[in-house]
């Protein structure tokens, strides 16, 4: 029979699997004969699975981080398809909204976009320079702290729905009359120009969402109805529930998700959510949004 | 692989990334950066990566070399604890009955009350072998991925991870006893009394079995501080 000091040093190998099917099988007809290196055995399985299950459970990542990593991450994808044109994902399926939305995101991309984004390159660049990395987690601060204001923004989503089902009468009809809703919503009106997807502007109503407001805008684009909210997006988060899906439209990215047969997208554009709630499918309403700059 | 194709198959990973960059680290923050950085630099060296190997082995391979030349107080604490390989077989030994009282007998995991206390436990363990128990424990990469992401011999490996387990038994045992269970208190042996000449014994499975080496476990923290 094997002795104990010709197995030990192989115990930990074993539980590890990392021996051969020899050693493997050697070990094996050991330990049915020893206990206390079987005792050895079990009590490192028994460690190993602690350490796992402990240390993976006790050191999640926020989802504030995980939502800007997502979004770092995409928009570092963009740009890498945007090297090499050929894998924009889009362009394998072209539509005419997909087309239109591409010519906007190439035209508005002029000058402030691009100095954002090489802006961020060099912090990237700097990376390891601790002072690079912090401000850019500063620039994203405000919004991650609002993420804990309201209680429950799964309900945010079925109000929002349920303003564009009931499809009230809206406050206004004349684009200029929004201004006045910018003290109630608490951020600047920006009306998205959807004009180039041939919609049409019908009107626009403040909506209490929770304890905050939204500014709720209407339009047609044929036969299909869009709302679109702007909301201030450090009260209203919507960008962080974990049931909208990141997608990456050019250079964009646009939290998509579907309830109750409508489908809804959310973006955030300089320091404004936007939320967009159609019977459109998922792809058009995330174009749609990508194109408000 | 496409930019799109990575972020699709990296992105699961990144909760497990960062549960292990916390425990490098430490700090949230610099786990938060460790991560993010990670993962952008294996974007750009995708083309790197071989499909149908372990991306998440790869992705720690790239998160560890980031840890170790950003973080890690240069080579003084190697040199001081990583010290030269011991022979396995002057282990501390931990009696039948202690290790059995160490484990839930269902779970086939530590008693719980252990396992509250194991994330502290790995907290003080000497940097290489936190490492290693991170990366072969936490992470389930192979002896081969863990060499390659920490740049050290397989053998290497081996030694820091058998020396991490050893350390943080010994935590267990010493925890089990303060909690009133894990069998009766150890005889202690003087300062500085390097136990050897065990290993002929290892079949007696007898009282030699209740020492545990912890006075090694002792003065290396005291050395460590």
């Amino acid at each position: 029979m094997t002795r104990c000091h010709e197995i030990r040093p192989y115990l930990e190998a074993f539980v590890d699997d990392e021996l051969s099917t020899d050693n493997a099988l050697r070990v094996e007809e050991h330990l049915g004969s020893c206990s206390t290196c079987g005792e050895e055995v079990r009590l490192t399985r028994a460690l190993k699975r602690s350490l796992r299950d402990t240390i993976l459970e006790e050191n999640r990542p926020t989802l504030a981080f995980r939502t800007r990593l997502a979004e770092v991450l995409a928009e570092e994808v963009a740009r890498e398809e945007q090297r090499a044109p050929v894998a924009i994902p889009w362009r394998k399926r072209v539509t005419p909204v997909a087309f239109a939305a591409a010519a906007v995101a190439v035209l508005s991309l002029s000058n402030g976009e691009w100095s954002k984004l090489s802006g961020w390159s060099t912090s990237l660049s700097l990376l390891s320079g601790e002072a690079a990395s912090r401000s850019h987690d500063d620039e994203s601060a405000p919004t991650h702290q609002g993420a804990s204001v309201v209680a429950n923004p799964q309900k945010i989503i079925d109000q929002l729905v349920q303003y564009h089902q009931a499809a009230t009468e809206p406050e206004v009809t004349d684009r200029s009359a929004l201004l006045r809703f910018e003290p109630q919503v608490g951020v600047p009106m920006r009306i998205p120009e959807l004009q180039q997807y041939g919609a049409r502007f019908l009107g626009a109503s403040v909506v209490p969402v929770e304890r905050h407001r939204a500014a709720s805008l209407r339009y047609n684009l044929g036969e299909h109805r869009v709302t679109v909210y702007l909301f201030n997006p450090q009260v209203v988060p919507v960008r962080s529930l974990q049931e909208l899906q990141l997608r990456v439209i050019g250079d964009r990215a646009v939290f998509v998700g579907m309830r109750n047969g409508y489908s809804i997208a959310a973006i955030e554009q300089r320091g404004v959510g936007y939320m967009i709630a159609t019977d459109l499918d998922d792809r058009e309403s995330a174009e749609l949004l990508a194109s408000i700059r | 692989m496409t930019p799109r194709e990575f972020e699709l198959q990296a992105l699961p990973h990144a909760e497990s990334l960062y549960a292990v960059a916390l425990r490098m680290t430490r700090r949230a923050a610099d786990a938060e950066d460790l991560v993010q950085e990670t993962l952008l630099k294996g974007l750009r060296a995708r083309h790197q990566f071989q499909i149908g190997t372990n991306l998440k082995g790869w992705l720690m391979r790239i998160l560890t070399n980031t840890f170790i030349n950003r973080y890690k107080r240069g080579s003084l604490e190697r040199t001081v604890l990583g010290g030269p390989e011991v022979d396995p077989l002057s282990d501390g030994w931990i009696s039948t009955e202690t290790m059995r009282a160490l484990r839930d007998p269902e779970s086939q995991a530590l008693r719980p009350i252990l396992a509250e206390e194991i994330q502290r436990a790995l907290d003080s363990l000497p940097e290489d072998y936190r490492l290693a128990v991170l990366l072969v424990d936490v992470q389930e990469l192979s002896y081969k991925e863990a060499a390659d992401a920490m740049g050290c011999p397989v053998g290497t490996v081996m030694s820091r991870l058998h020396r991490g387990r050893r350390l943080l038994k010994g935590r267990l045992v010493d925890q089990a006893q303060a909690l009133g269970f894990g069998g009766a208190p150890l005889p202690r042996s003087g300062p500085g009394g390097e136990r050897e000449g065990n290993a002929g014994k290892a079949d007696g499975a007898t009282e030699q079995d209740a020492l545990v080496d912890l006075q090694e476990y002792r003065s290396q923290k005291v050395r460590a501080r």
